[in-house]
């Protein structure tokens, strides 16, 4: 099997070296560009056609959810990955909303960007304590402002609630007796279920409102 | 008229009846003998120089004549002896004009002359008599009465004796018959003046016109009460005076029905269809006849007088029922007094001698008043406390309106607070934080080894992202310490420390607030890098509750007495001042087998139970 091709799009040159780095000390995964500007990285996404693209939100000439929308909107196997300094977890809710499958942050060892790429392209969805918790009170949002649903398992609940307080996979396996894969497996379906809602049009409503 | 109808009438009648005789029965202005004055009442009725005896009261033969009616009547009064005081002659009722004479002397002379005697409807003589006058023996009193043919010419008894026996008698009469009626006459123009006035300021409703211009007519019928009316035609005055009356019954159903809102107008139309055909006859009927016209017309008044009690007895459901009986009562009492008036004009001979009649006006006026002021007194009543409620009300909406105002500031301060500390945030992140990254990838990518600026960015990037964090989530410390756990993970991987999380409750911290918040957070981070530092331990356990916060690990411990050496910044004093700041307890404790810190503070529910989640 060929390595994955990664599209890296950020404007800041450093931060850029470094993801590249991780990228090439990472096995699996092959550089196939770097763009800096959104344009130029939209363009390299459809020459390219990579399978991962990290996207930095805040580009010179727009906003990389554009890039994420790209991602979804493309007719071969992509995933976008928000490239973010501390978890930024507005924007990235925002960008998952879009379509990105995750997050990686530009501080973070190498080895944990090169395993949070391999996790998405196996269907996994990283998430922290933040983004959970902003999912919850989505969810509690929805409930009361009977807005199109966004309905969770009281175990999806209950897995959310427990990685908002600090909580690892490994150790919310063990509480629930259930292995850390199947912990991850509804923190994907949790992730799916809000880009499906996120597609109606009342969820962009709410987010233009400032509710999201 | 069917059955009820006739019930009705007779239950009318008999109250009206039994009114009536109780008014005959009461016999006011009855003449009963006056202790020292003689009470003369009988006599000789004189014609053509032929005498005849004649008792009195008197009344001659009503005849449909023209001209002026005279009748000649003379009495003999004996005395025992001459009087030494002033004497005088009182005549309770004289209905028309009489001259007198005694013993020869004139006491009254016509003032007009035969031609247009005057008529003293309902008035009381008195004439002052010198002692001189009167003689030991028989005195002779002369009357010629003078009057109209169709009404007849009457002559009650009447007293000779001591002025000063006789005057209060006389002043009681005086007040009771003339004065009365002029009392009335002048209310009835003061009210027709006000309810005129009244009656002007209201477009729409008509009630008050129709009580203004009763007490217009009233005033008619009064002038023929309380004065001499024989300087006006006398067909006219015969036929207007009985007319008001009239008149007045149906301004008074006009104003009842429309006050009570019981409202009968085809009682109302008849009647004056009935008043007009009146005016019309009077107007072309011969002079001889136009009293007889009236009496007629008092009947049909009556009648109709009648009319109306039943249909507001058929309605006195629709009426309020203190206001229908008392009106009630007062219309029937007026009628009685109707009738008891048609008795003087009709009967050829006085029933009784003092005409009542001029109370009617003031009884209905005064009831119809009532009416107005209970009104008045309910709506008055109503207004202030609809006034009250509403100003209740007023003052509750004020109150939630300024509430809302306030809630509303509020909002907007805090949703610019919140948009400007947005703005900070995201200063903070892709600028301040961006740089830090940036700078940390520079040395990273350069093989910069200078482990002291490293750790200076990373302590900066550590704390810029902790002062984030504060902001982004202010409602979940639990959520603080997990985020802070993510950023550490790598930091005890470096040092082979792992964390052992013990987050069970939501701690609820007194004031919550980011600046709290980043207190909490400082004194857990700091606790947390000074095991990483100085602790020799491989676990960290950050455990929660709702009211404290613990990190203990399972290192060498630490010198208690020294720890307050360090520089406060980053020592235990600094932990201490941030906890103060938070209103929590520090409590530090070490021993061989570690140390702990604990963070405690008092709950913000006095009794609560805690969701226990499964960690």
């Amino acid at each position: 099997m060929s390595d994955h091709p990664v599209l890296i799009i950020e404007d800041r040159p450093d931060i850029a070296a470094r993801l590249r780095d991780a990228v090439a000390a990472t096995d699996g995964i092959v550089l196939a560009g770097h763009a800096t500007t959104l344009d130029q990285g939209i363009n390299m996404l459809f020459d390219l056609r990579p399978r991962v693209v990290l996207v930095d939100i805040g580009l010179p000439d727009g906003s990389g959810i554009d890039a994420v929308r790209a991602c979804v909107q493309a007719d071969w196997d992509v995933d976008a990955m928000i490239v973010s300094i501390f978890g930024d977890e507005s924007r990235v809710i925002e960008a998952i909303q879009a379509g990105a499958k995750g997050y990686i942050l530009k501080s973070g060892a190498m080895t944990d960007i090169g395993t949070d790429i391999h996790a998405v392209i196996n269907g996994g969805s990283p998430i922290s304590p933040q983004i959970a918790r902003h999912l919850l009170a989505m969810v509690d949002r929805a409930q009361t402002k009977q807005m199109p649903e966004i309905t969770l398992t009281p175990r999806e609940v209950e897995i959310l609630t427990a990685v908002a307080r600090g909580y690892k996979r490994r150790e919310i396996g063990e509480q629930f007796d259930i292995s850390t894969g199947t912990v991850g497996n509804h923190i994907s379906n949790i992730y799916r279920k809000l880009e499906v809602s996120s597609n109606t049009e009342a969820i962009a409503q709410a987010t233009k409102m400032g509710i999201l | 008229m069917n059955w009820p109808n006739i019930k009705l009438f007779i239950g009318i009648s008999a109250w009206v009846t039994v009114l009536l005789t109780v008014l005959l029965f009461f016999n006011v202005g009855r003449i009963d003998p006056i202790e020292g004055a003689y009470l003369v009442s009988d006599g000789q009725l004189c014609t053509d120089g032929e005498c005849a005896a004649q008792s009195l009261p008197y009344h001659s033969k009503m005849r449909n004549d023209v001209g002026v009616e005279r009748q000649d009547l003379q009495f003999t009064v004996t005395l025992d002896k001459a009087p030494n005081m002033v004497q005088a002659l009182y005549i309770p009722k004289l209905a028309d004009d009489a001259q007198i004479t005694l013993n020869g002397h004139a006491l009254r002379v016509f003032d007009t002359g035969m031609e247009a005697p005057k008529r003293y409807w309902n008035h009381p003589v008195f004439i002052t008599v010198p002692a001189s006058l009167l003689l030991a023996g028989a005195n002779t009193v002369q009357f010629t009465l003078a009057g109209y043919p169709q009404e007849g010419v009457d002559l009650h008894p009447f007293y000779l004796g001591a002025a000063a026996v006789l005057k209060p008698a006389y002043n009681w009469r005086y007040a009771t018959s003339v004065y009365a009626a002029r009392f009335g006459l002048g209310i009835m123009l003061i009210l027709s003046i006000a309810l005129g006035a009244l009656a002007l300021s209201q477009k729409i409703n008509h009630t008050y016109l129709w009580l203004c211009l009763s007490c217009v007519v009233a005033c008619i019928f009064l002038v023929h009460y309380s004065m001499d009316t024989s300087r006006l035609p006398y067909k006219y005055w015969s036929g207007l005076w009985p007319f008001s009356v009239s008149a007045y019954v149906y301004l008074l159903l006009k104003f009842s029905n429309r006050f009570l809102d019981a409202i009968i107008p085809s009682h109302e139309r008849l009647y004056l269809i009935f008043l007009s055909l009146y005016v019309l006859s009077i107007l072309i009927i011969p002079e001889a006849y136009a009293f007889t016209l009236a009496t007629a017309l008092g009947f049909g008044t009556a009648v109709f007088a009648m009319s109306i009690l039943m249909v507001f007895w058929r309605n006195r459901s629709k009426i309020k029922q203190r206001d229908f009986y008392l009106f009630f009562t007062c219309l029937s009492l007026s009628a009685a007094l109707g009738f008891y008036a048609l008795c003087f004009h009709v009967l050829n001979f006085p029933i009784r001698n003092q005409p009542l009649f001029h109370f009617m006006p003031i009884i209905m006026t005064s009831v119809c008043l009532w009416l107005i002021i209970s009104d008045l007194i309910q709506s008055l009543t109503r207004y202030e406390s609809l006034t009250l409620s509403q100003q209740r009300v007023i003052e509750e909406k004020t109150t939630e309106l300024t509430e809302s105002f306030e809630k509303l500031a509020i909002a907007e301060k805090g949703k610019v607070i919140d948009e400007e500390r947005k703005r900070i945030m995201l200063d903070l992140h892709d600028g301040l934080g961006g740089q830090l990254v940036s700078a940390l990838a520079y040395m990273e990518n350069k093989k910069v080894t200078d482990t002291t600026l490293k750790k200076a960015l990373e302590d900066a990037l550590r704390d810029l992202a902790l002062m984030l964090d504060s902001l982004e989530t202010e409602d979940s410390i639990s959520t603080l310490l997990g985020m802070l756990r993510t950023r550490l993970e790598d930091l005890l991987a470096e040092h082979g420390l792992e964390f052992n999380w013990q987050i069970a409750d939501e701690p609820k911290l007194p004031q919550p607030g980011p600046s709290q918040n980043l207190n909490l957070l400082r004194i857990v981070q700091e606790a947390i890098t000074n095991v990483i530092k100085h602790g020799e331990a491989t676990h960290i356990t950050v455990a929660s509750d709702a009211t404290s916060v613990t990190i203990s690990d399972n290192g060498k411990g630490f010198d208690l007495t020294k720890v307050n050496q360090q520089n406060s910044g980053h020592g235990i004093m600094g932990m201490q001042r941030r906890a103060d700041q938070i209103g929590a307890e520090l409590e530090l404790s070490s021993s061989s087998n570690g140390s702990s810190i604990k963070l405690i503070w008092p709950s913000i529910f006095p009794v609560k139970c805690h969701k226990v989640l499964p960690f």
